[in-house]
């Protein structure tokens, strides 16, 4: 009743003309900004940052919330138009989106990206209001294991991503996290690997590695196989499926809602985290997991609705406890701050009506994201159909200004062609680029727990801690269960070829294989 | 024996790691040329060994890091060696599996020389930047990389280069304060003003 009761405070502040106008125009330019491969949330979200300074607080706090919304939702665009992940928590969310947007279906993942994101967005709006203050607390038993164990679960689905080219899947990890110890070692020891190169004390930048990897390795691919001529310049034309068709979506959505949301609670784990274990969830579930890499819908769902909730559990740790889960929320604490206010625990008792005022904002972004996506859904997809010329030429300037804006650095924009010259062999050569970044992105962070963990109370914490031991446990059972299965699938296979001597032709397609046909 | 050759290669600049890890992948090469069986999956075998050698490289020079006087339980050199021993059994796995042609057989090479040339004008063009600047040198580059790919129309060759530099300079120069380089030429002609 009380919950209701400051909702109703927060939405009497926020509902006025000035505040919704900033929800609007933060969303809108998130949403502008976020597209351009090279400018992160983060990114957006500071540069709107001195326009607040004249702002009261509410409006000042809605048009920095409209932002970090919709630069979280068309961080992703470029994954699904160009291959080009705008942030680590977009790369699952290329992996079914551009082979989609590839076959002519780049409406319908665009369309299930913006639902998803607008699902994601409502649930962990929902969860936070309703459960911030318990659920900070929960994120509080996490310690150096579990962060540790979390990452192992988050590794373990390499198993899926590789699919039956497993080893060479289990090779692109091991690779990027091998990578991953370059720079000085985060514990305070020894300079590792830098060979010279002042620049790798900081180790490899991680977005000119993604860019690289992923836009880099593709056109590179494209244009070894590039054929001048009409096929150089074919154009698809792109379905926008009925409503009904996302709603047959919905259980993905939820699902990858909740796994965000509970990921993005814990401070510093990550929203890349979040959107790959929501993906290997949807994939293990699926009863078609074989379609996933190569455009499933679900696989779009489940990494859009996972990153968008994850906004909203991100700021449970920050409100609650003070404590920034990311950039873009630490960010975000310090427009707070700039505007007197201290989040925190107090926050919820002073600053009642501001902090059910930024729940509202947090909705309503929601909506106008949607509203916003849906009118710019046909120029996103009109991307995909640039003639081929322009298309790589201008993938090479983004992914060239992209990497070199991070920090200034034409060293990033070196490593950048090298990692896409990697990428193009990883591709031509069959080995999944996908486990690189994983490796790349969960290494430092597992180095660092492992270290922390066995320092503090050795290697106990690994086994006496209930939540890293439930942690690691399922770890195991995602890499084992596949072959499991496998290994039953293979049985099963042989019986009945035993049995039968033909072989029965296609297996059934999906349901949600023709969105056509739903219209 | 083993911490100085890891201070022995730890010691090598980076131009050096390229030369080793070239000799290594020539090495393996070589090796498996009486192997016809395999020379359709030789590509598959050079990224792995490419991996394996960095692997061997990190594994190697972790011997050469100081360890603090103090017992932490873990060093500098606890997790590199621990991938490197994940990595030791998987590159076997991965190795077999190609060997006895578990696996697909290597793609034919495509137009190697157009990507070769592209590329190269990419890095030439990055290395043009402190010389005569991003917008100049990226302008060239577009052009070019169009031409290359087959554009023709001269509307496209000159609105494209145009647009990128005007909204390179709006959106990341003024907007986002990146200072894109503006070479040495222009810093020259305006006297250091930039």
């Amino acid at each position: 009743m009380n919950t209701l009761q400051n909702l109703f405070d927060g939405a009497t502040v926020m509902m006025a003309a000035l505040p919704m106008l900033m929800v609007f125009i933060g969303v809108a330019a998130g949403i502008a900004l976020g597209t351009i491969p090279g400018i992160s949330t983060s990114m957006a979200v500071a540069l709107l940052l001195p326009f607040t300074f004249t702002m009261d607080p509410i409006s000042g706090m809605a048009l920095l919330l409209g932002c970090y919304k919709g630069g979280n939702y068309s961080g992703c665009i470029p994954a699904v138009t160009i291959n080009t992940p705008g942030t680590p928590s977009s790369v699952p969310t290329l992996f079914d989106g551009y082979p989609m947007a590839r076959n002519g279906r780049g409406g319908e993942a665009l369309g299930i990206l913006l639902w998803s994101s607008f699902v994601g967005g409502i649930f962990g709006t929902i969860v936070l209001v309703l459960f911030a203050s318990p659920m900070a607390r929960w994120a509080l038993n996490f310690w150096s294991a579990e962060y540790f164990a979390l990452c192992v679960l988050g590794l373990a689905s390499v198993a899926t991503l590789g699919g039956k080219q497993w080893p060479k899947a289990l090779i692109a990890v091991l690779f990027g996290l091998l990578i991953n110890t370059i720079g000085v070692d985060p514990m305070g020891g020894p300079v590792r690997y830098t060979f010279g190169i002042a620049r790798l004390f900081d180790g490899f930048g991680l977005m000119p590695i993604l860019i690289g990897l992923f836009a880099l390795g593709e056109v590179f691919h494209n244009i070894e196989n590039y054929a001048r001529g009409s096929a150089a310049h074919e154009k698809h034309v792109y379905t926008y499926p009925s409503l009904w068709y996302y709603w047959k979506l919905k259980w993905a959505m939820i699902r990858a809602s909740v796994v965000g949301t509970l990921v993005g609670i814990l401070p510093g784990a990550g929203s890349a985290i979040a959107s790959f274990l929501a993906y290997d969830v949807e994939k293990r579930i699926s009863k078609t997991p074989e379609k996933f890499g190569t455009g499933a819908p679900e696989g779009v769902a489940a990494s859009g609705a996972s990153d968008s909730a994850n906004t909203g559990g991100s700021l449970v740790p920050m409100l609650a406890l003070g404590i920034p889960g990311g950039p873009t929320v630490a960010v975000l604490m310090s427009a707070m701050m700039i505007h007197g206010l201290a989040p925190g625990p107090e926050m919820f008792r002073d600053e009642t009506a501001l902090v059910y005022g930024m729940f509202v904002a947090l909705f309503f972004s929601s909506f106008f994201v949607l509203l916003i996506g849906w009118a710019g859904l046909k120029l996103w997809v009109r991307t995909t159909n640039v003639k081929k010329p322009i298309l790589y030429t201008m993938i090479f300037m983004f992914t060239v200004i992209g990497s070199y804006s991070m920090r200034n650095s034409l060293f990033d924009v070196g490593v950048c062609i090298g990692f896409g010259v990697i990428g193009w062999l990883f591709k031509r050569f069959q080995y999944p680029v996908a486990p690189v970044v994983l490796g790349v992105v969960l290494g430092r962070i597992m180095e660092m727990n492992f270290r922390r963990a066995v320092l503090r109370d050795g290697m106990v914490s690994f086994y006496t801690r209930p939540l890293t031991v439930i942690f690691l446990t399922l770890a195991v059972a995602a890499v084992v269960t596949p072959f499991i299965q496998e290994h039953r699938a293979a049985k099963k296979r042989a019986a009945q070829a035993a049995l039968t001597p033909t072989v029965p032709d296609d297996s059934e397609p999906s349901d949600l294989s023709n969105p056509s046909e739903e219209r | 024996m083993l911490t100085q050759i890891g201070r022995w290669l730890a010691g090598m600049a980076w131009p050096w790691q390229f030369v080793f890890l070239a000799i290594f992948l020539a090495v393996v090469w070589v090796a498996t040329l009486p192997f016809k069986r395999i020379h359709p999956y030789r590509g598959q075998l050079m990224v792995l060994a490419g991996v394996f050698w960095v692997g061997i490289l990190f594994f190697l020079i972790s011997f050469s890091f100081t360890r603090p006087i103090f017992p932490m339980g873990t060093y500098a050199d606890t997790i590199p060696r621990i991938w490197f021993y994940a990595l030791v059994p998987v590159v076997v796995i991965t190795f077999i599996t190609i060997v006895t042609r578990k696996v697909d057989d290597d793609p034919k090479w495509g137009n190697v020389r157009l990507l070769g040339i592209i590329l190269g004008a990419l890095v030439a063009s990055i290395a043009l930047f402190d010389i005569v600047g991003y917008y100049v040198s990226s302008a060239a580059f577009i052009v070019f990389c169009m031409y290359m790919l087959g554009s023709r129309s001269k509307v496209e060759l000159i609105c494209v280069p145009a647009g990128w530099v005007l909204f390179s300079w709006g959106i990341f120069a003024q907007l986002l304060n990146v200072r894109l380089p503006v070479g040495r030429i222009f810093e020259a002609l305006t006297g250091g003003y930039y």
